[in-house]
């Protein structure tokens, strides 16, 4: 037994680096940082690089690798989220997940694909505790290390001003200002601390587990559990819980499992983070108290009709322009992404509309596509009836899930939704049986009644008309008292059960909805690939959506189309590495540069706008600037001088 | 001339529309000075702009002769401008504790323990409720916090935004002798005060803002029969 | 005496060591204005909480309207006829002034959210919004506005409920002496006359107001009831000039 408890100590301990980073990072700047894991993999290439390519001794490379590359990332860093200090929740994960992706991209393009190995900074060699038992240099390094640093951390947090104020900083930044606490410095300190300890864990992680892009992000994930143990603030308990794992982890090893129970081994911690989001409920709260009192909700003023004008022009356009001037493979393309469309509106109801963010969506849209290719496979004529079924299964799953986890607010929500996500890829996805394993399942001609859909146009059309009609749906909800219930939510749980309206019906109805949509999207993305694969529906598709959805215009309809139009990307020749991030990442600076938090629809419904108000009445009044910006520095200045 | 803060001709817009225009008000060293006017005359904006939240787009500021127009909050802050601000200045995931210690911040003078204790003995409330996280206090409490905060500051220059509201009548009272103490000591005060009386009782001066413009301004003993006073409150409730 | 439209009996709460409430009676009567006031921190909030549902007590009953609703979640209460407004704001921030109140009406009425009698409520809405004088503000988005206004809405909303029981928690607090002058005045056109008006609880540290409004007071002190009655015997009440009004208001 004693040999397993060392091996878990060890690996906890390097669960333990990860998680206290994420508490770190979260309780210091008040982003709940997803890039930890990149910049912890960043800061390992760095530090391979300086050592074992540039051959510098160990003890020059570590202190230029911790005092001036990871304090310069950490400036780097704290400017970036500095901007994000007033929005919501959804933009922040959307931007440290962007960050994830761009740390990974850029690693492979300047380190390459290939695994490699760091060897430990610990001296090698090993010791004897007792008869038969080693420990390495390495196991014992590391847990001391973990140890002392937590440790250290800990001191700083809740023993110095510095810590103080790191959190009042957090909290509401205005005021900070007014208590004489320069929040940029403040700010740039604590990504300064995080950053710094990111680049440690990285080293350590890494000599456990080798230089690989993949394996880091995952680790990461795995320590979300135990840093919910501690609630996201509690450095002791997310330590604690971060040994508690590895050590269950290497015991349930011991009784070297295989089969069904390897797969509950590995799914062991994002259980783990279900069960405690869900049994904290409540008791989990944000750190940024000041975000509601800032307006944390922009959304508002439908504009209605006109904008109702906007999307059928849209429509017209594509059944005049599509089925026409392109060739079947670019068709099937848009059909396939108007499917993805369908259930980016799905994320927009949830998130832009009633404040619920949700990672899993595409897991929704799994089912859907996985029932479909069973019941319709072979036979395409039963599609109408794969459908209901797979709305009947989309719907049971979305309330066993929600009615415990919809109690949740914000960024616990979206983590609980992610363990779900998570869940479904481990026990469920990568299960033969369900889902075919890799090479999936097929799904060639869907039938409803006479109509066919194996032809590139006739797809075109279904998905044409399902995303009409989910979007017409879509907008009508938005009009009326639904739309209304859904921003009371959103925006005051309090005043809306007083005044009679009831929380958990409300979520509980919309939660359920969205999946049967997302359900129906998934079935439409089977008859459009044809082939359906697990890995088009595990959780980094449902992140993914949740990305392009908020750079497209989490609060629009038209951002949902957007988020969809994103999978066109696939036309464009563009290499490998860079594939889908390259145009992401140009759309999400036209948003940045336009400062507008409701993403690319607006952006574009504004330019439209003024672009109909010119023509309507050019000669007449001026029309009001396309973009928010203030007065030139000119004009202002001239008005000073006048007055 | 020795004022302690000087507005010269100051005037603020958001987004376009004006919210100041042409302020100009002097705080003389060791005065209370009150701002008078209805909701939305820009009283607030007023304190806001001293302390740096709110960019001028025009005019001056001087704090000791010294211009502090668009310096960041926390340098304003470090010169001893101590601004408690409308509707509960405090951190509200921070304990009581944690909120007084943040008193100063950006100054080593200030925030001993010495004056945390002084602070909190002025509001005995909070003493038994040192290791609450602030934002579960009631209403008074969060207010009678953030007071405590700004004194414990040792304030050159104490800025108070409606500080009464939500303060039961005992501790009203008993607030407004504190500030009369605390005047006598040389603390330059700027407050902003809805209980009309309660402000001409204390101020030496005051002005009376209407529409982002000052419309009077004098001792309170010329004020109480003001036109443009009584106007401003819309010829309600001033007795 | 009538039956009393809410009694509240021995309730006591507490948070962690702390008492916040300790064996609290109160009682409204169905129609009038019954004032809570206290010293800060005195428990009067959370009595509120309790009364509405969002807080659960440690012990003690409320009854209401005759009926045990120790049991009955927030929304339910609500349905009942009690509306509420908060010490510290909670407006539907991303909504015009009109759908704040449009969205209160529809939570009141059963089916209201899939539109059912909408031409009711819409009427409903605009005749509060004149009775409060909102209509310049009706379509501006209620997150952008001041302070006194954002409690104007407050109230209007609750009264969109067409509640019995009106629960106003310091609503003049941020109002000017003109706002409040002009909110004293609606305060008592909404509840007297007919008798069709709610029945209000009044929490508010603006004595004059208090004693000029209120039929009944209730006096709470760090937890506990010290006093109640009408308030010319309350004001003159040694325990609450002690603990609450201070020697000059007296
Ligand atoms: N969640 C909580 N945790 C701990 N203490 C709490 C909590 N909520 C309230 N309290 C305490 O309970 C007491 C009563 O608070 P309450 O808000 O009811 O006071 P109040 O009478 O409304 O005061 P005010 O006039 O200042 O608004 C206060 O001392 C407060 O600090
Ligand atoms: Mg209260």
């Amino acid at each position: 037994m004693l040999p397993f408890i060392i091996l878990g100590l060890s690996a906890g301990a390097a669960y333990a680096l990860a998680s206290i980073g994420i508490v770190l990072t979260y309780k210091t700047t008040g982003i709940f940082n997803f890039a930890y894991a990149g910049v912890a993999m960043f800061c390992a290439y760095v530090f391979w690089q300086l050592r074992d390519r540039w051959h510098l001794t160990q003890w020059l490379a570590l202190p230029l690798l911790l005092l001036v590359v990871a304090p310069l990332l950490g400036v780097i860093l704290e400017s970036l989220f500095r901007l994000l200090a007033a929005t919501t929740v959804e933009v922040q994960i959307v931007v440290s997940l962007g960050l994830l992706a761009f740390f990974t991209t850029f690693v492979t393009i300047i380190w390459g694909g290939n695994p490699r190995l760091l060897t430990s900074i610990f001296p090698s060699g090993k010791f004897s505790p007792a008869h038969d038992v080693y420990v390495t240099g390495d196991q014992a390094g590391t847990f001391l290390l973990a140890l002392a640093m937590a440790g250290g951390l800990y001191v700083v947090l809740n023993r110095t001003r510095l810590g103080t104020a790191t959190r009042a900083v957090v909290d509401n930044r205005d005021l900070a200002g007014l208590v004489g606490a320069n929040a940029n410095a403040v700010g740039q300190s604590a990504w300064i601390i995080s950053t710094i300890f990111a680049a440690m864990a990285g080293v350590m992680l890494s000599t456990e587990e080798g230089l690989v892009t993949y394996v880091l992000p995952a680790l990461v994930f795995f320590s979300f559990a135990p840093a919910v143990l501690g609630r996201l603030v509690n450095l002791p308990l997310a330590f604690v819980g971060a040994i508690g794992l590895g050590l269950l982890d290497s015991i349930l090893a011991k009784y070297n499992s295989s089969g069904t129970l390897a797969k509950i081994e590995t799914s062991i911690p994002y259980l783990a983070l279900f069960l405690l989001l869900v049994a904290y409920g409540r008791r989990l709260t944000e750190v940024r108290s000041s975000l509601r009192a800032t307006g944390g909700s922009r959304v508002v003023v439908h504009t209605g009709w006109r904008n109702l004008g906007w999307g059928v022009a849209a429509i017209i356009i594509a059944v005049a322009v599509v089925p026409h001037a392109f060739g079947a493979s670019t068709i099937q393309a848009f059909a396939q992404a108007m499917a993805y469309a369908v259930v980016a509106l799905t994320l927009v109801v949830l998130t832009g509309w009633t404040g619920q963010i949700s990672i899993a969506q595409m897991s929704f849209a799994g089912i859907g596509a996985f029932v479909a290719a069973h019941i319709a496979g072979t036979n395409g004529g039963l599609f109408p009836l794969a459908v209901l079924v797979g709305i009947a299964v989309a719907v049971p799953v979305s309330l066993v899930i929600g009615i415990p986890s919809l109690r949740l607010s914000g960024l616990f929500l979206a983590l609980a939704t992610m363990a779900f996500a998570l869940l479904m890829d481990k026990l469920v996805f990568a299960s033969n049986s369900i889902t075919g394993g890799l090479t999936g399942l097929n799904l060639t001609a869907a039938k409803i009644g006479p109509l066919s859909f194996a032809s590139p146009t006739a797809q075109f059309y279904l998905c044409l008309i399902a995303l009409s009609l989910a979007g017409l749906g879509a907008f009508w909800l938005r009009q009326g008292p639904i739309g209304r219930r859904l921003q009371m939510v959103r925006d005051s749980p309090n005043a809306t059960v007083t005044l009679g309206a009831s929380l958990t019906a409300t979520k509980l109805a919309v939660f359920a909805a969205c999946s049967a949509v997302a359900a129906i999207g998934g079935a439409l993305l089977a008859v459009t690939q044809a082939t359906v694969v697990p890995s088009n529906f595990s959780f980094d598709t449902s992140l993914e959506l949740l990305l392009v959805v908020v750079v497209g215009g989490r609060s629009l309809i038209s951002g949902a189309v957007i988020a969809g139009g994103f999978d066109l990307v696939q036309l464009l020749p563009l290499p490998a590495a860079v594939d889908k991030y390259l145009p992401l990442g140009i759309a999400f600076s036209v948003v940045a540069i336009a400062r507008e938090p409701d993403g690319l629809g607006r952006v574009m419904v504004r330019q439209l706008s003024y672009a109909l108000d010119v023509l309507y009445r050019r000669a007449r009044r001026p029309a009001s600037p396309p973009l928010r910006r203030t007065a030139p520095r000119l004009v202002r200045q001239k008005a000073a001088n006048r007055a | 001339m020795s004022s302690l803060l000087e507005l010269d001709r100051l005037s603020v817009s958001y987004g376009g529309m004006t919210a100041l225009s042409q302020v100009s008000l002097q705080v003389p060293e060791g005065c209370v000075v009150a701002l008078l006017g209805s909701n939305g005359a820009g009283k607030t904006t007023t304190l806001r702009t001293i302390s740096g939240l709110v960019r001028p787009a025009g005019g001056d500021i001087r704090f000791r002769g010294r211009s502090i127009a668009g310096l960041p909050p926390h340098r304003i802050a470090a010169l001893g401008v101590v601004h408690v601000p409308e509707g509960r200045g405090i951190f509200r995931s921070l304990t009581v504790i944690e909120n007084l210690q943040m008193a100063s911040y950006g100054r080593a003078a200030a925030g001993s323990h010495r004056d945390i204790e002084a602070a909190v003995e002025m509001f005995p409330v909070l003493g038994r409720r040192l290791n609450q996280a602030a934002g579960t206090l009631s209403g008074g409490e969060q207010q009678m916090l953030a007071l405590a905060r700004a004194f414990a500051a040792e304030p050159v220059l104490l800025m108070l935004d409606e500080i009464s509201m939500g303060l039961a009548p005992a501790i009203n009272a008993q607030l407004f002798a504190t500030i009369r103490s605390v005047a006598e000591r040389g603390i330059s005060m700027l407050l902003i005060e809805q209980y009309v009386d309660a402000a001409l009782a204390l101020a030496d001066y005051c002005y009376v803002l209407e529409k982002g413009r000052i419309v009077d301004v004098g001792e309170p003993e010329d004020l109480r029969h003001s036109e443009a006073l009584t106007a401003a409150y819309l010829g309600a409730g001033v007795t | 005496m009538p039956e009393p439209l809410l009694r509240a009996n021995a309730v006591t709460v507490t948070f962690g060591g702390l008492i916040a409430l300790s064996e609290v009676d109160l009682e409204v009567a169905p129609t009038g204005i019954t004032g809570l006031i206290g010293p800060n921190g005195a428990g009067k909030t959370t009595m509120f909480n309790v009364i509405t549902g969002l807080q659960r007590p440690t012990g003690g009953t409320v009854h209401y309207d005759g009926h045990d609703i120790r049991r009955w979640a927030p929304q339910r209460r609500a349905r009942a006829g009690m509306s509420r407004t908060f010490q510290r704001l909670e407006m539907f921030v991303g909504m015009s002034v009109r759908d704040n109140l449009r969205s209160a009406w529809e939570a009141s009425v059963p089916g209201g959210v899939f539109g059912r009698q909408a031409a009711a409520g819409r009427e409903t809405v605009e005749e509060i919004l004149s009775r409060l004088q909102l209509h310049s503000f009706a379509d501006r988005r209620a997150g952008e506005l001041p302070t006194g206004i954002c409690r104007m809405v407050e109230l209007g909303r609750a009264l969109c409920t067409r509640p019995r029981l009106l629960l106003l928690d310091e609503p003049s607090s941020g109002l000017d002496a003109g706002e409040t002058a002009r909110f004293q005045d609606l305060l008592v056109e909404t509840t007297s006359g007919d008798g069709l008006g709610p029945a209000v609880l009044l929490v508010e540290h603006d004595v004059r107001l208090v004693m000029d409004v209120c039929q009944q007071i209730t006096v709470l002190d760090f937890g506990r009831r010290i006093a109640a009655g009408p308030p010319a015997e309350v004001r003159k009440d040694p325990a609450v000039i002690a603990a609450y009004l201070g020697e000059s208001a007296a």
